[in-house]
């Protein structure tokens, strides 16, 4: 397991201190806002959000994202949850591995994503075990004991009261079941830091003017990932939730963790 | 980056594409459409699975948790395989799983251990000598027919002198190994020693006969 991370960034735990204050990117506002902030953005990005992934990571995110289903033992007639699942990269392989018998529902809460995610998916063929739900984490409508795997791949980040969601993710699984979330994390090495630092607040938000015309999405996107717990904190909070077992791995130098726990 | 997922999706995008160049290739996957395959390769452990629709196959590495990240993955959490057909099979052996009347060999010489349904198996590798892969006739619909001909033409005279010039390195090196360095045995001093190692094991029956006779001989005596 890797080692505590320093964190030279403003934590994110300062968003506690006050009420009414959270944070979005670097900016406090009122938790009310965030929400509809981060819609926003998401709106905005969502039709050129794949191209936009590929572009940003370098097509690296495909490899993270299979390292996940392959750490999430789906099988045939499993029940998955694809929380923020977005345009739906992990939704198409779930919905092929868990077969007619299982199910796999797509759920985020921006309807523009998911409407973009619904798209792709009917391209692909895929109709008969997904279904799509328009949701917020933090409430997520579905019965206790519900999903045999939950998945939060790149969502956790944009959550307002993260707890609160990481709750309600422990509800709707069942005993036995493991939730996986995938989330940019902290560098382990400094170099690699000040390397990742330069490449996001400088030439990302350029990158994001280029090819999507939004240069301020994705300087969010760069302020977001920075505010977001580093990977010890992220696996206390799922302990916190009530998840056992919990551990995490490194991926890409810490640039991106995936974190694990069970329902027991 | 991990390793292992880079070269299955490599594996999951080459298989099928090379699925897509047979305009019959659904005919062969229909048959395997929702079931899966485990493949388990020995000595390294490493279990490949194999998730069939009617269009497409998906590759997954189930047990890559006590794989490639080093420390930083807990080894004692493993993703379970659960597949319609397991098949464990040593990697030298791999080359023979494509022929099905190796199957009952491949088990005696416990090179290949098969659970759950053997039709799984079957169909797989139905599917892989099923394809028709004309590459030139690909390359044509592609590029046409001159620059087709020359490219297939062209890597068809490289095959032949990298064939022709691995047997010439073969060949050296063996007389190199046998006559120059005096490392390996030639084949006639092999059958040579055979033939006095026969004709030593005679002798040896032939003596412990006699020796057999002259201690019967011996007792009578004393009687």
């Amino acid at each position: 397991m890797a080692e505590n991370q320093s964190s030279s960034q403003p934590s994110s735990q300062q968003s506690s201190q006050s009420s009414t204050q959270t944070h979005f990117g670097f900016k406090q506002v009122d938790e009310d806002q965030k929400e509809s902030l981060v819609a926003e953005v998401f709106h905005s990005v969502a039709a050129k959000y794949d191209v936009m992934n590929d572009v940003m990571s370098l097509g690296i995110h495909r490899i993270w994202k299979r390292y996940t289903i392959d750490c999430s033992g789906a099988r045939k007639g499993h029940h998955v949850l694809d929380l923020a699942g977005g345009t739906g990269d992990l939704t198409a392989k779930f919905s092929r591995i868990v077969g007619s018998e299982g199910s796999v529902t797509l759920s985020d809460i921006n309807p523009s994503m998911l409407e973009v995610g619904k798209d792709k998916l009917r391209d692909m063929g895929l109709v008969d075990n997904i279904k799509y739900v328009e949701a917020n984490a933090e409430t997520l409508p579905f019965p206790d004991n519900a999903f045999d795997i939950v998945t939060m791949a790149f969502g956790l980040r944009n959550v307002t009261h993260k707890e609160n969601a990481l709750a309600s993710i422990f509800r709707v699984l069942k005993p036995g079941g493991r939730l996986l979330v995938l989330e940019f994390s902290k560098p382990t090495s400094t170099v690699l830091e000040k390397i990742y630092d330069t490449y996001s607040f400088h030439l990302l938000p350029k990158m994001g003017k280029l090819v999507a015309d939004d240069e301020d999405s994705y300087r969010y996107l760069a302020e977001s990932i920075r505010m977001h717990p580093d990977q010890d904190t992220l696996e206390k909070m799922m302990q916190d939730a009530g998840f056992e077992g919990t551990s995490y791995t490194n991926l890409t130098g810490g640039i991106v963790a995936l974190h694990r726990g069970f329902k027991y | 980056m991990p390793l292992k997922q880079l070269l299955s999706g490599l594996a999951e995008f080459s298989a099928n594409e090379v699925l897509q160049l047979d305009s019959e290739y659904q005919t062969y996957l229909q048959p395997l459409s929702g079931k899966s395959l485990a493949l388990t390769l020995l000595p390294i452990e490493q279990t490949i699975q194999l998730h069939f629709t009617d269009s497409r196959i998906d590759i997954l590495l189930p047990n890559n948790l006590a794989g490639d990240v080093g420390s930083e993955i807990d080894s004692e959490i493993e993703c379970d395989v659960d597949s319609d057909c397991h098949l464990t099979i040593q990697l030298s052996a791999l080359s023979q799983l494509r022929d099905t009347n190796q199957l009952t060999t491949l088990i005696k010489q416990d090179k290949l251990d098969i659970k759950g349904d053997l039709s799984v198996a079957q169909h797989l590798s139905a599917l892989v000598n099923g394809l028709d892969l004309d590459l030139t006739e690909i390359l044509t619909h592609k590029i046409g027919d001159v620059p087709a001909h020359s490219i297939m033409g062209t890597a068809s005279a490289v095959v032949n002198y990298a064939k022709y010039v691995k047997q010439h390195f073969d060949i050296t090196l063996g007389e190199a190994l046998i006559e120059e360095k005096q490392l390996v045995a030639s084949p006639l001093s092999l059958a040579n020693f055979s033939d006095e190692v026969t004709d030593t094991r005679y002798w040896c029956d032939r003596l412990a006969a006699r020796l057999a006779i002259l201690e019967k001989k011996q007792l009578a005596g004393d009687k």
